[in-house]
């Protein structure tokens, strides 16, 4: 099966400096993609690339079976939804959702009748002549999906829509925007600096950094099997701890964190005895007992409680090790009861939970 | 504090009347009945705008100058949008800067200067001097203010708009009809009229470009010459009620537009 969109070893140099360097992304039909990464890391361009409004510097881009790296941007099946909209300030709504359809001279009845199928879409039925300069952040953005919508596009590219909206607005717009895309079968690109709004929308997530992919897969896939330190601390929160790896057999490695304490993860292949080891190991994974750990338990790391915040339905507990690292730990309220700041305590967690790569935690 | 208050009304009346006391002076003697300039005036008639409108060397350079007022409204405000628009487009603050500067630059540079050249260089090409002369520098001394306003319009215009355009797949002349042209006509409309209304008031560099062709202020200045004609009067209080219109026109274009 060809994929809806196909990038092919696609780089881009602004003078000296590359902002994409040899990407490779396939995006299957009907697929919610997302690019994140933090500001400057390249995904806008490579959005922009995708779209035409930039060049590659190399490589190609083919959407369903076809090369478009040399169209211009209204001749490409793609349409985008901009940050801030982009709306056309001097129409009013019905022009602006029916301004593709104009351009394709579609007659007025069937434009009439497309441009109300899309504002039923976005759920703003009846406010077609408004004007676009009266609108609220979140109309302006629904707009401007069933104004990108209404062209029929192959691929939809949405350049970080949500930013501009607050967090309750931005919460239901992710909402209703993947339950739009679901509804069309649409493939859909999304640009966003946001990890939770990839991680709750996106089939698969591009996460990029420098300029490059340097994980592509499911949400769950990059949460609990990050493939890099970078990943590991851009997606949600963790905890790092150096080591010199001791053993390392069928993906389960075993370090020693010092002070003679021994910490066991999964690393994606086995490690060299002896060389420099990093652990990473979410919060929520983490047990805080004052007894012994069950015996699976990877690793017993002791720790003094340095600070206990109370977030309603979790507690954080940061403690910190002999060897002077603090260890966040996310609790149940229930699990938290009886600790208190300066409480000596037992750390641990089930090896599967954590991740391990070669290295002495040097940013990659 | 009352005294305080009464001097500085007094104060803000002084200055007023130092920049007006000329202007109302001129126009009053614009509409009197006698030749002789003097207070009290004797009576209030037509008779200098009737005679000045009957000269043919008036008429005819009231003509002209306001073909180079078109002229340099149409030229400078395409020129000078296209250049400003350029400018906005450069992706680096130090480039939009710089090239704003050089755009902006000419509007310091002496009248006398600038004037100078043109003659040398027309000399040096061989063209006559004339009318067409003229407009050429009636177009360098209007661009400049034609960037500058149309670069403030231009600060808070998002290009974003533009490229959804093409995106929804207009040609990128469709585009700048649809979309672009709709968004500035209106301040391209107000710098049109800042560069009429320059041009309208143009001496010095008409003055060495225009050879024996009279603009309005050329003429107004070789009548002076003469003595004092009080139609001169007449065809200042005409140029300052038409620079009026022209300068309050251009400000209300220029701030409806921006979005």
């Amino acid at each position: 099966m060809t994929a809806a969109v196909d990038i092919v070893d696609v780089s881009k140099t602004f003078g000296n400096v590359a902002a994409l360097d040899q990407i490779n992304l396939q995006v299957q039909d009907n697929e919610f993609v997302s690019l994140l990464g933090a500001s400057g890391c390249g995904k806008s361009t490579l959005l922009r690339i995708v779209a035409g409004f930039e060049s590659s510097s190399h490589g190609k881009v083919i959407i369903h079976g076809d090369d478009v790296t040399s169209l211009p941007p209204h001749l490409r099946p793609t349409n985008l939804v901009f940050q801030r909209g982009a709306l056309f300030p001097h129409m009013n709504v019905f022009d602006n959702i029916g301004y593709s359809l104009k351009l394709r001279r579609w007659p007025g009845p069937r434009i009439a009748e497309r441009v109300a199928e899309m504002l039923a879409l976005v759920r703003m039925e009846g406010l077609g002549q408004r004007n676009a300069a009266e609108l609220s952040g979140g109309q302006m953005q629904r707009v401007a999906l069933a104004r990108a919508l209404a062209a029929e596009p192959k691929v939809l590219l949405l350049d970080e829509p949500l930013s501009a909206l607050d967090l309750k607005l931005r919460q239901q717009m992710q909402l209703e925007l993947r339950a739009i895309q679901r509804g069309l079968g649409a493939t859909f690109i999304f640009v966003t600096h946001d990890q939770t709004e990839a991680l709750a929308m996106s089939d698969r997530i591009a996460i990029m950094n420098q300029g490059r992919i340097v994980q592509f897969g499911t949400p769950r896939e990059i949460y609990t099997r990050p493939s890099s330190m970078y990943v590991s601390d851009f997606i949600g929160q963790t905890n790092f701890l150096r080591g010199i790896v001791l053993s390392s057999v069928n993906g389960v490695t075993t370090l020693d964190v010092g002070n003679g304490k021994r910490a066991t993860g999964e690393s994606a292949s086995d490690l060299a005895t002896g060389v420099a080891g990093i652990l990473s190991v979410r919060p929520e994974s983490i047990r805080i007992g004052l007894a012994e750990p069950r015996a699976d338990d990877s690793a017993l790391i002791s720790g003094r409680v340095v600070e206990i915040i109370y977030l309603g339905s979790i507690v954080r507990v940061g403690s910190v090790t002999p060897a002077n690292t603090t260890i966040w730990a996310e609790l149940r309220d229930a699990d938290a009861r009886g600790l208190t700041i300066g409480m000596e305590v037992k750390l641990s967690w089930p090896p599967e939970a954590a991740t391990i790569w070669a290295g002495d935690g040097a940013r990659d | 504090m009352r005294a305080n208050h009464l001097m500085a009304r007094g104060f803000v009346l002084l200055v007023l009347l130092y920049l007006y006391a000329p202007i109302l002076v001129i126009v009053l003697f614009s509409f009197t009945t006698s030749p002789r300039l003097g207070l009290p005036i004797e009576g209030l008639s037509l008779r200098w705008y009737t005679s000045a409108l009957s000269n043919p060397l008036i008429v005819g350079a009231l003509w002209n100058s306001m073909i180079l007022a078109a002229v340099s409204a149409l030229v400078a405000s395409v020129l000078g949008t296209a250049f400003a628009f350029g400018v906005a487009r450069l992706k680096s603050p130090r480039n939009r800067q710089l090239l704003l500067g050089a755009g902006l630059l000419p509007a310091v540079v002496p009248l006398l200067v600038i004037g100078i050249s043109l003659a040398v260089i027309f000399q040096a090409i061989g063209f006559r001097q004339g009318l067409l002369n003229a407009a050429v520098g009636h177009v360098l001394v209007c661009l400049p203010f034609v960037i500058l306003t149309m670069n403030a319009q231009l600060e808070n215009f998002d290009f974003a708009i533009i490229e959804a355009a093409r995106d929804l797949g207009a040609t990128p002349f469709r585009a700048f009809l649809d979309v672009t042209l709709p968004l500035i006509r209106q301040s391209v409309i107000g710098a049109a009229l800042l560069a009429s209304a320059l041009s309208l008031d143009e001496f010095v560099v008409t003055w060495f470009t225009a050879g024996n062709q009279q603009t309005v202020p050329v003429l107004v200045w070789g009548l002076m010459r003469r003595g004092i004609d009080p139609a001169i009067n007449a065809i200042a209080t005409m140029l300052l009620a038409v620079l009026v219109c022209l300068v309050f026109a251009s400000n209300r274009f220029g701030r409806r537009v921006a979005q």
